[in-house]
């Protein structure tokens, strides 16, 4: 096939995928609601929901040794500590946004934003 | 057969050293699976100059040695992960002949990503993190990009200076 050809298929499929991307990211930044609470999960489960606007410091824990502590202060969440290898979770920074999540994928740890419309009773069905 | 071999053991070594410098080179990049994926040249540079057997058994032998020398079990899970859909993906995009090596490169590396944030969802239990797939998509891109006009001025230059048995350079 021509080599002509080529860079234009090159760049059709650079567009079609960089596109979606980038209007899904405006679409998702000026769609930014503020949050009104955190919720926490490890490897899957609940650990806890807590309020953005009150101040606490989240130390998580589990049998294998591993350690994160989640710090919810002035209405942000951030990573205080994790003692994972890579440390990307406590590079995150600051989140409060709905929606916004940080990970910390070798302790399975997520810290998530939500509305915090739901009600304790939500909590405890789940 | 002894040159491929001791062609494909140099693609195994380099891929090697490279997964290893990525490592040195935290870049304190504050989105997880965010790299650039140096290792994929090599990979890439194997498809388009040994032949995709060639560039399986490379990408294989890589992810295994430096995921039980610098990660974890679980990293080895997502690099596994990674690392096969986008060869596969990679195999096929080659095939149809419509794609040039950037065109492959980048395909392969958005599909690598978007591979890795799916085994994260089913792992973690939880689509929060589907919040990362635009960024990663274009961090994808990106690293394709790199890796694939990285591999082809490469590929271009081995085609002059070596001998190859297979060679789809342009």
């Amino acid at each position: 096939m021509e080599s002509v050809v080529r860079k234009r298929n090159d760049m059709i499929l650079l567009l079609a995928v960089l596109l979606p991307a980038v209007i899904i990211m405006i679409v998702m930044s000026l769609n930014k609601n503020a949050g009104g609470q955190v919720k926490v999960t490890v490897d899957g489960e609940l650990y806890g929901i807590y309020d953005l606007d009150k101040k606490k410091t989240i130390v998580i824990e589990n049998e294998k040794g591993f350690k994160n502590i989640v710090e919810i202060e002035n209405g942000y969440v951030y990573m205080k500590e994790a003692d994972c290898r890579d440390l990307i979770c406590v590079n995150q920074g600051n989140i409060s946004k709905k929606s916004e999540t940080i990970v910390c994928l070798p302790h399975k740890v997520v810290v998530e934003v939500i509305s915090g419309e739901e009600s304790e009773a939500d909590v405890i069905a789940k | 057969m002894s040159r491929k071999v001791a062609l494909c053991g140099i693609y195994v070594a380099l891929a090697f050293i490279f997964s290893y410098l990525e490592n040195m080179l935290s870049f304190g990049i504050s989105v997880p699976g965010v790299k650039i994926g140096l290792a994929n040249i090599v990979v890439i540079v194997a498809l388009y100059t040994s032949g995709k057997k060639d560039a399986v058994i490379v990408n294989l032998v890589r992810v295994v040695l430096a995921g039980f020398i610098f990660g974890s079990g679980m990293s080895i899970l997502y690099s596994l992960a990674g690392a096969a859909a986008s060869l596969t993906v990679m195999l096929i995009m080659k095939k149809t002949d419509l794609f040039s090596i950037k065109g492959v490169s980048i395909a392969g590396g958005v599909v690598h990503n978007m591979a890795q944030i799916l085994l994260a969802v089913c792992i973690l239990e939880t689509s929060g993190i589907m919040y990362y797939l635009p960024v990663l998509v274009i961090a994808g891109v990106v690293s394709g990009i790199v890796v694939g006009i990285s591999g082809e001025i490469v590929c271009s230059r081995m085609k002059k200076s070596i001998h190859l048995y297979k060679s789809d350079c342009e």
